[in-house]
Order: structure tokens, then sequence, then C-alpha cells
């Protein structure tokens, strides 16, 4: 039980980070990637109502839709009415006026999906902006104060963050085992996204990529080692050492992904570039040098007290 | 910082709980069991306009370069590609009502043209290894007029 515990509060440390000041850099930075989530989601809502409206019926129930009939939401008015709260949920959140605002938008968003997605299909693309949304959603009800605020939130994205991409690469191993990167696999998959493009766009194209791919089984089974051997690392992540490293490799595979089986997942390579790489650094060099006294000020009064990070200092020092 | 643990172990008992029952899916929860089983075979759909006489209607199924008729682009119909297939692939029995759906989900174009909605499956060659077979099977033809199943298909609907 102690080495649990041990383990437990070593994760927390390396998410959570408890003894990190926060810079004004990272509130910036922080506040860019709060309305980088609340974009998504909204975007999300907005372009899922219409199609809700076309949805006569429920072929695959998902989530809540197990327990609830949503056939309510496939109406004209419904879905662009639960968009609208969506919205406003959203900008409430972002403007602290209710702790609850994001909690709604979850409960919303989450109906938004299940109407959607209610005709056999379970999409994952929109899975890293909901979870973001959740992790701001508990940290809104549990803390009033914005320093802990964003760092319970930031650790709880980072933390499933993680979780998602390693528990991916643990499926496979699970489900098909080592020989998943047989890269027949990866020609089948190929033969199902043409069928796919094909019958969406009209018509298909192998890209080079592809056509090597195609030819080459080594260079398939290369592909698909690295997509698991990348999935399998995603929980370094939680390491801010590795961070940047482990991000990297993960928009590559997503990449990678897109490049040979034309699968956009557009929304986690935003979250992925904007959460993995310490974007503050440079926020706070540009500050430091700018040294603008209102705007500082101005940060200062949003954000609380705050003092410069040990880092910054020994980058003022070393600037001749 | 205890504050945070026991909020973060809170959150992934609720993880747990709802994909366990779930199949791995409860969103924005996932376990991301896609793509997880590599190698079986996968079934898509496929739409194309065609010509045909309703009562000589081709149900033979044929490959890429024997397909009938023009592609139905779905993107140009403004219908995801991967809920016709989810549609056809997951229907576990093509009823008025479900038949009446997929009309609605493929809009109006139903009312104008005739189309045949292909089921189309891809498998390893069972003999030769380095290679896929894609199969295209006549599956649901739709007129203004007339919705006719592959005779596998008919059960007690009217023709």
């Amino acid at each position: 039980m102690n080495k649990v515990n041990k383990f437990i509060d070593w994760i927390s440390n390396m998410i959570f980070q408890p003894g990190q000041v926060e810079s004004r850099g990272y509130y910036i930075y922080f506040q860019m990637l709060e309305l980088l989530i609340i974009s998504l989601i909204i975007t999300y809502a907005w372009n899922w109502a219409p199609y809700i409206s076309r949805i006569q019926d429920v072929v695959l129930p998902l989530g809540l839709a197990q327990y609830i009939s949503v056939h309510f939401m496939f109406d004209d008015l419904l879905p662009y009415l639960n968009a609208g709260i969506i919205t406003l949920a959203c900008a409430a959140g972002f403007l602290r006026l209710n702790k609850f605002s994001y909690l709604i938008a979850v409960f919303a968003i989450h109906f938004q999906y299940i109407s959607r997605y209610s005709l056999g299909e379970i999409s994952h693309g929109s899975n890293m902006a909901g979870l973001c949304l959740l992790a701001l959603a508990v940290a809104a009800i549990l803390y009033k104060d914005g320093i802990r605020f964003r760092k319970f939130s930031f650790g709880m994205i980072l933390f499933f963050m993680g979780l998602a991409y390693t528990s991916a690469a643990v499926c496979k191993l699970i489900g098909t085992g080592p020989l998943w990167i047989d890269g027949r696999h990866l020609w089948l998959w190929i033969g199902e996204r043409s069928v796919d493009v094909l019958s969406a766009d009209g018509s298909f194209q192998l890209n080079v990529l592809q056509e090597f791919t195609i030819q080459w089984y080594w260079l398939a089974t290369i592909i698909l080692f690295f997509g698991l051997a990348t999935e399998a690392v995603g929980v370094m992540v939680w390491s801010s050492f590795f961070r940047p490293f482990i991000v990297l490799l993960l928009v590559g595979m997503h990449f990678g992904i897109e490049w040979t089986m034309n699968i956009s997942f557009s929304s986690y390579v935003y979250v992925l570039i904007l959460a993995g790489f310490p974007w503050f650094k440079l926020i706070d060099y540009a500050l430091d040098r700018l040294n603008y006294s209102s705007l500082n000020n101005m940060i200062d009064r949003f954000q609380g007290d705050i003092s410069t990070p040990e880092w910054l200092s020994s980058v003022k020092k070393n600037i001749p | 910082m205890k504050k945070n643990k026991k909020a973060l172990i809170t959150v992934f008992i609720i993880f747990g709980v709802l994909v366990a029952p779930h199949e791995g899916e409860f969103w924005p929860f996932s376990i991301f069991p896609m793509f997880s089983q590599a190698g079986n075979p996968w079934v898509r759909s496929h739409v194309r306009v065609v010509d045909y006489d309703e009562n000589m209607i081709n149900w033979k199924t044929v490959g890429a370069d024997q397909l009938d008729g023009d592609v139905l682009s779905m993107v140009s119909l403004g219908v995801n590609q991967n809920d016709v297939s989810n549609f056809v692939s997951k229907t576990a029995e093509w009823n008025e009502r479900a038949l009446s759906n997929m009309r609605a989900l493929l809009g109006e174009v139903t009312s104008r043209e005739q189309i045949m909605i292909y089921k189309v499956t891809g498998s390893l060659h069972p003999e030769i290894s380095d290679s896929v077979v894609i199969s295209y099977q006549p599956y649901i033809f739709m007129s203004p007029e007339a919705t006719i199943l592959h005779p596998d298909l008919r059960g007690d609907l009217p023709r």
C-alpha cells in the first residue's frame, strides 16, 4: 500500500509540479491553451448540429444514449440550441462567471456527441478536446484560485494525454499481440481507407508514401512499429523533461497516420503542440525583453502575485 | 497537492467505472481500442449512381474495376462516409424503418437518381500472402420509386 502511495505521489509530483512558481508567461500560455480547448469544443458543437437534424434513428447508442433515448435531439432546433448552450457555458467558464459552467458544457457536448455519433461510428477525433474540457470543469469546481486552477487542469490534461496513448498501445498488444506490427496489416488498412476516400470524395490516388508502403513490406512494418512504440511511451509526457521529445514523436505519428491512412486527428495535434512544449518560456523571455510595465501590471492583476521563475533569472544573467 | 491527488484519483476511478462496462468507450473517456485487432477483414460502403432496369439488377459481387455507374461522392451530399459505412455494416435487420433512415441520411438524391449501395469487404488473401482482396457486393438499390434489397437480405419486406 505504501508503495502504491509513493507511486501515486511520484506521478502527482511530475504532472502537478507543486514546487514550480507560475510566471506571467505561463499565465498567458495557459489562457491560449484554454481558448484553444473551448474553440475546438464550440466548433464541434456547431459542426455537429446540422448533422444531428438529419438523423432519424439510433443504430449504435454511445455513452449516456445507452440509458436515455436521444431521439428528442433529432430535431431541427434542439441541436442548435444545445450548441448555443455549449458556447455560452464555455464563455462563462472562461470568464469565471460560474464554477459549474464548464461542467454544464461537458454534459451538453456529451449529448451533442452521442446524438451526432448514433449511426454506428465511434469517433475519437474529439476525445482529446473533451478530456481537456473535463479537466477545466473539475479544476473550476475545485479551485477558486487561478494558479491552482491552472496547475490542476494542466496536470489532469497531461495525465489523460499520456494514459490515452499508452492504453491505445496496450489495447493493440492485447487485441493482436506483438505481431500487430506486421506490415500486411497496414496494407489492409490502406485498402480500407482507399474505399473510404473514393466513396467520400469520388476519387482516390495513392500518395508516394502509400505507394512505397505497399511496395515494401519492411517499410510498412517499420511504420507500424514506430506507431506502436510511440504510443507505448506516450505516458512519458507526464515528465517535463521527456515531454517535448515524446510530443514530437506523437505529432510525427499523427502525420504518419494522415499520410498512410488518410485519417486526420487535427485537434489532437493542436493540443499536443500547445500543451507539449514549454512555450511559456518564450513568452516570459519576450515579456522580459519588452519590459512593458503596463502589460506586466495588467497580467499581475488577473493572475495574482508572481515572481520571476528561476530559469528566467539564469537566462537573464547570461544575456549581455 | 493532496486535493489534486484525491481529485485525480476520483476522476481516474470514474474513468475506469465508465469505460469498463462500455467496451472502452464513454466519451470523452476512451481506452482507444480502434485498430487494436489488426488483420481482421473489414466492411465498408460505397454508393454509385446507376442506370438499371429494376427487374434486371446485377446483384453479382465484383471487383473495383467491374463496378457499374459512377461514384456518388458522400462529401457532395454533405454526408459522412463513416456513417454510411457503419449504417451498412452494423444494421442487423433491414426493415422499413432502417431503409427509411438510410434514405433520410442520403437525402434528396434518393428521390432523383437510381443508386446502388455496395457493401465492400476487404481481407488479406488467404493464399497469396502479399495481397489484399477487396470485393463490392451490390446491397441496396434505391430509386425514386423503389427500394430493392440484395436477394439474401430480403425477409418479409415487400419488393
